[in-house]
């Protein structure tokens, strides 16, 4: 079943076609890539998807529902969340509360509830406090707990950035280049994380330039040029397509 | 002595502003330059109240809070829509509107005559006509106001605000209405500044709409900076600082032409040494 169909998506920026026409579904569970030259429109669709920018024309589904105008919270709070090129860990605050902030509340944080049922929230708090060490023991950031986000290493804050969609518990998961600028060993624990959020059932949409790693990682293969869909299907047979080697791969 | 006491209602109502400020710039980055606003409304609807409808302080300080309340209700749908230097411009012109009205509103608020004979409160019998029971009543309030911003601070709910500080769409992409956050953050920090005004027109006993100008809005920034934004601690070290400074220039020998003016170039040079030296103030862990 198609967790996300993207219909007849547009949308151009000063006469420029940034996406143009696209559609493809994703299915409930897969990991699906998403490839093509720089200014394909790839980081365009995630800003589309989440409604960081208005559509010219299209609509999009996730789970049957139409979000095409929904506001990005609520379309966040039914269960997608998407990571930055450039990783952003919220600066001047901790680790800790940086994850903190990714759990979702069973409580609708409001003043009123902070007044009123305090103790219920701590008790929540204690909760993902305990889940958050755990997490970051994981990747070998336990001891960065209290440290301000702005003091990580790029790579550290690239790792921040995966445990915090973790944390989320999004079913849907946008992940832009979360391995750009990471040295062997963190590619191979970023892609560990990855395998463990697809085995846990959550659904992934990648856009990533190393082909090796799309190779190994991903279950189909979306081929974006010029805000359009060009090849879709599994890695050995799109990269086999002529107009893909010509307009991403080369000879 | 007396001086001092005096010194001391004027840093304890400068603290609730200051603390409510902070609450709004520094633990959530909304860069408003309007809390004079909010305070000249609580301290306006506070003394009109006292003086036009007898009621007693206790009631008209609540009215006064409400009415400023109600206003940041308002004025925050048009600021709140706007970000960054597009918001400040936009509380400046907030701030100018408000002034105005005070000004030229003449029929409600007497107009640049301002409003005089504002009584001191009673409460519950007890006169607060003496200094050192006003200054109680004053730490009291800043006590309480204290105690709730740092419990707010301090919650899940002080975490979110400062998330949004620090990114509003990444904090959108995580599922949370920032902009409901921040309409809630700006009015309950306009209703600590109209408390704050409330206390500073019944204890002045006149207020005028020259105390509500851009400039007091300026000088509570500065506290705030000055102390460290997104310290509540910090918010009153400042505004105690910014209180006692001008009035210590006084003994500072200086010509009486002078004297009156030589508080703004210090609060300047203050400005331009926490910004080169120390951006996130003497407490604080932020930066601007």
């Amino acid at each position: 079943m198609s967790l996300l169909q993207i219909k007849n998506i547009s949308k151009s920026f000063d006469g420029l076609k940034a996406l143009h026409n696209l559609s493809f579904n994703v299915n409930d569970g897969e990991i699906v890539g998403v490839i093509g030259p720089n200014g394909a429109g790839k980081s365009t669709l995630f800003n589309a998807i989440m409604n960081h920018i208005n559509k010219d024309s299209g609509d999009i589904y996730f789970d049957g529902i139409n979000i095409t105008k929904k506001p990005t919270h609520p379309i966040a709070g039914m269960g997608i969340v998407r990571t930055f090129q450039d990783s952003q860990p919220l600066p001047q605050i901790s680790v800790q509360e940086n994850l903190d902030l990714a759990f979702k509340y069973q409580t609708d944080i409001s003043l009123v509830s902070v007044f009123g049922r305090h103790k219920f929230l701590q008790e929540e708090q204690q909760v993902h406090f305990t889940k958050i060490k755990e997490l970051l023991h994981e990747v070998g950031l336990g001891s960065k707990l209290n440290v301000q986000a702005q003091d990580l290493s790029y790579g550290q804050g690239k790792l921040l950035e995966m445990l915090k969609v973790i944390a989320s518990d999004a079913r849907l998961i946008l992940l832009d280049e979360p391995f750009s600028g990471l040295f062997p060993e963190m590619i191979k624990l970023v892609t560990k994380l990855i395998y463990d959020l697809s085995a846990s059932g959550k659904t992934i949409l990648l856009v990533e330039h190393n082909m090796q790693l799309i190779e190994e990682i991903c279950d189909r293969v979306i081929v974006m040029d010029a805000g359009q869909k060009i090849a879709d299907g599994d890695f050995k047979t799109v990269t086999k397509q002529q107009n893909v080697i010509d307009s991403y791969l080369g000879k | 002595m007396d001086f001092i006491v005096q010194l001391a209602i004027y840093s304890a109502i400068a603290s609730i502003a200051a603390v409510s400020l902070n609450y709004v710039v520094g633990f959530t980055g909304i860069m408003s330059i309007s809390h004079a606003s909010f305070y000249g409304i609580g301290a306006y609807g506070t003394a009109l109240l006292l003086t036009k409808t007898g009621l007693s302080f206790v009631p008209a300080l609540l009215l006064g809070v409400l009415i400023t309340g109600l206003v940041a209700a308002f004025a925050s749908v048009p600021i709140l829509r706007l970000r960054e230097d597009s918001l400040m411009l936009v509380s400046v012109g907030f701030a100018l509107i408000i002034h105005s009205l005070m000004l030229n509103w003449q029929s409600l608020t007497n107009g640049p005559r301002g409003v005089k004979s504002i009584p001191r409160p009673e409460i519950f019998g007890i006169s607060l006509t003496d200094k050192n029971f006003y200054l109680v009543l004053c730490l009291v309030l800043l006590v309480l106001t204290i105690i709730i911003f740092y419990k707010i601070t301090k919650s899940p709910y002080g975490t979110v605000i400062k998330g949004i500080r620090e990114n509003e769409e990444v904090m959108k992409n995580y599922g949370y209405n920032v902009s409901k956050y921040k309409h809630s953050v700006f009015v309950l920090g306009a209703i600590f500044a109209g408390l704050a005004g409330g206390l500073f027109a019944s204890y002045i006993q006149y207020i005028s709409p020259e105390s509500f100008i851009l400039l007091p809005s300026v000088f509570m920034l500065i506290m705030v900076i000055l102390g460290g934004m997104g310290s509540i601690g910090g918010s009153i070290i400042g505004a105690i600082l910014i209180t006692v400074i001008p009035e210590l220039m006084r003994f500072a020998g200086l010509p009486s032409s002078f004297a009156a003016e030589s508080n703004q170039i210090v609060y300047g040079i203050i400005l331009f040494a926490l910004m080169y030296w120390r951006p996130q103030g003497l407490f604080g862990k932020y930066k601007i």
